[in-house]
């Protein structure tokens, strides 16, 4: 039979191929083929890495003022030279790291959470529950983000940290307003797939052999629609920290002396002349981190794809 | 031959499908009887149109309902009636009892998954077998339908499978259950001519083997008279001719399946003279509001004003065979 010769030499001419590779394995094969991804993620983990012990290696106080070493640049006592205050940056940096990637990664998670289930419900449901749905993501999106941020945070933070304490209070605010106000796009992005998807002959053939709708929905569609998502996702992290740092600089984020990065650059602005390295160090920190998640998230759609041709 | 029994495996009675849209409510299936027995191959042809994937589809419930909705009849499965059946109760039916091939098999598997998950998907759901078993399963079925290699194909994704060897997959995995009827809904159309034949021969092996009966819906007049043993006529909606397959197409009594059988290209005929196709004139009028009379007459070539008047019924012109023409 013709058919089968030619398939058995498709099967023949890749023989690296292993006989049983579990698809994450696979994931993690394609992706680190993505050397940019590879790098990134190494750069991401290095970030995340020194944020967390960081602070216990380089144990400088980060709210030590000491005048007669203001607006030092970097030496080997202040690595990462000193502010206006004489706080040493490098644990300022490596602290407020902290805060910065947290907020970035919880609004982010809340962000595609929201988003995906809007998107879904709407694009599953169709009629007047998609209707109704967007409706409510186009609310979302005319509303004016900024005042209205404003306006929650200063209605709720009080009752807040109240409840769970100061910080901890500010950060559930925080990444619950942000997150909020981003799940929009993420929501239509998805309904829009789940709507060319869902019509898919994959699809009705899986339930024509008895795939439930629920398994259709988890199995069939989810994981097909997931590539513009993660791409998304990567996104809303970086849009996440920079929206944390707006907020601090207009006095509403945490606490002032909590440094998160964009807290540093507001400080930072008003001594760009004579202390460039003050705004620099923090800035690199924010740049590194979206540019590498970005990277991250183009390497990972690629590897979840298993119809992409990596080439090495 | 005549394999309908007393007590048939899928019996469609009367049934009528009814779309509606914008325009009104479209007939797509009005009034249709169709028996398949247990192990008998039952075509299904017409033209693109007629109600034919209409009726396979609303056999498993498959249908969009809205707009879909079945407007009337049965259809009897083993004697019980499934259209009031509920989504859950659909649903042990499907794979198990009756499943279905499509005729796209370039798009009809997930991209996503290798081709052994989603053989051993269906097993693992339907029949509640464990990840190992479930995965020797389609193993064993992808070397069934005599893909090579099966032990390392079931690892590959279906973009590394041409579109003959992803249509045998469909089978595979339509098959995993043990359904008892297998409904087939043009599963050559997409495939070359070299790759359709291995594939009507696969169907034709797989029956004898695990002794299930077969609908196929098709097209081709060059199809039903390869493999079918009992052959249903369908145009508008409607079954207008019926017969065994020797004697439909030794005998075709309505002028619809004459016309079919004529469109048949004859290759010996067409190399020696200019032999020019024939092909029945006009299209199948709009289901939208059918003509009162016999829906064929528009394009008959022996209609009369009786035809256009009344709706000839569907009668018995020979034992087993059956046709709506008053001629």
């Amino acid at each position: 039979m013709a058919g089968s010769t030619l398939a058995s030499a498709t099967v023949s001419a890749i023989p690296a191929a292993a006989p049983r590779v579990g698809p994450w394995r696979e994931a993690w094969r394609r992706f680190r083929k993505h050397r940019l991804a590879v790098l990134s993620a190494v750069i991401l983990g290095l970030l995340v890495l020194a944020v967390l012990i960081g602070p216990l290696v380089w144990q400088v106080p980060i709210d030590e003022i000491d005048f007669s070493a203001r607006l030092q640049g970097p030496s080997w006592e202040h690595p990462l030279g000193t502010d206006d205050l004489g706080q040493d940056l490098l644990a300022r940096i490596l602290y407020g790291g902290r805060i910065s990637l947290a907020v970035g990664f919880a609004a982010m998670a809340v962000a595609i959470f929201v988003g995906v289930l809007v998107g879904a419900v709407a694009g599953m449901a169709g009629g007047k529950v998609d209707t109704a749905l967007m409706w409510l993501t186009d609310l979302f999106l005319s509303l004016p983000e900024l005042p209205l941020l404003l306006l929650i945070i200063y209605l709720f933070r009080d009752t807040l940290t109240g409840l769970v304490g100061l910080e901890l209070g500010v950060f559930i605010l925080i990444v619950s307003v942000i997150g909020g106000f981003r799940w929009m796009p993420v929501a239509r992005l998805v309904r829009a797939q789940f709507f060319s998807l869902r019509e898919k002959e994959f699809v009705e053939a899986a339930r024509a052999l008895g795939a439930s709708r629920p398994r259709l929905v988890m199995r069939h569609i989810l994981p097909n629609a997931l590539g513009p998502v993660i791409v998304a996702a990567s996104i809303d992290v970086a849009a996440a920290i920079i929206a944390e740092s707006t907020l601090s600089f207009l006095g509403l984020g945490f606490p002032p002396d909590v440094p998160t990065w964009g807290r540093l650059l507001f400080d930072a602005k008003d001594n760009l002349d004579f202390a460039p390295h003050w705004a620099l160090f923090p800035g690199a920190a924010i740049f590194l981190t979206v540019l590498s998640i970005n990277f991250i998230g183009d390497g990972l759609r690629d590897a979840l794809d298993p119809r992409r041709i990596i080439s090495a | 031959m005549n394999a309908v029994a007393a007590d048939p495996l899928l019996a469609i009675r009367d049934l009528k499908v009814h779309f509606s849209t914008d325009d009104g409510m479209v007939r797509a299936v009005d009034g249709v009887n169709i028996e398949v027995g247990r192990g008998e191959t039952v075509c299904v042809v017409g033209e693109s149109g007629c109600g034919k994937t209409v009726t396979a589809m609303t056999v498993l419930k498959l249908i969009a309902m809205p707009p879909g909705r079945i407007a009337g009849g049965q259809i009897l499965w083993q004697g019980r009636d499934l259209v009031p059946l509920k989504t859950e109760a659909m649903r042990s039916i499907r794979a198990k009892e009756i499943a279905i091939v499509f005729q796209e098999p370039m798009t009809s598997l997930n991209p996503v998954y290798t081709v052994g998950d989603q053989i051993a998907e269906v097993v693992r759901q339907q029949e509640k077998l464990g990840k190992r078993a479930a995965m020797d399963r389609a193993i064993e079925m992808l070397r069934l339908v005599h893909i090579p290699n099966p032990q390392r194909r079931v690892h590959d994704y279906p973009h590394q499978f041409s579109g003959g060897m992803r249509q045998r997959v469909m089978i595979a995995m339509a098959l995993s259950c043990n359904p008892k009827l297998l409904i087939a809904d043009e599963p050559t159309t997409a495939l070359d001519v070299t790759i359709q034949a291995q594939i009507l021969d696969l169907l034709a092996e797989m029956k004898e083997r695990l002794g299930m009966a077969v609908m196929l819906i098709t097209h081709a007049m060059g199809v039903v008279a390869e493999v079918a043993q009992r052959v249903v006529v369908m145009y508008a909606g409607k079954v207008v001719e019926e017969a065994p397959v020797r004697e439909l197409f030794g005998n075709p009594r309505h002028p619809y399946t004459q016309g079919l059988i004529r469109s048949i290209p004859r290759l010996d005929l067409a190399a020696t003279e200019h032999h020019r196709l024939e092909a029945i004139p006009g299209t199948v009028p709009s289901l939208l509001n059918p003509p009162p009379g016999c829906r064929f007459a528009a394009r008959c070539r022996y209609a009369t004003d009786e035809c256009r008047a009344a709706e000839p019924p569907l009668r018995e012109v020979a034992p087993g065979h059956k046709a709506a023409c008053i001629l």
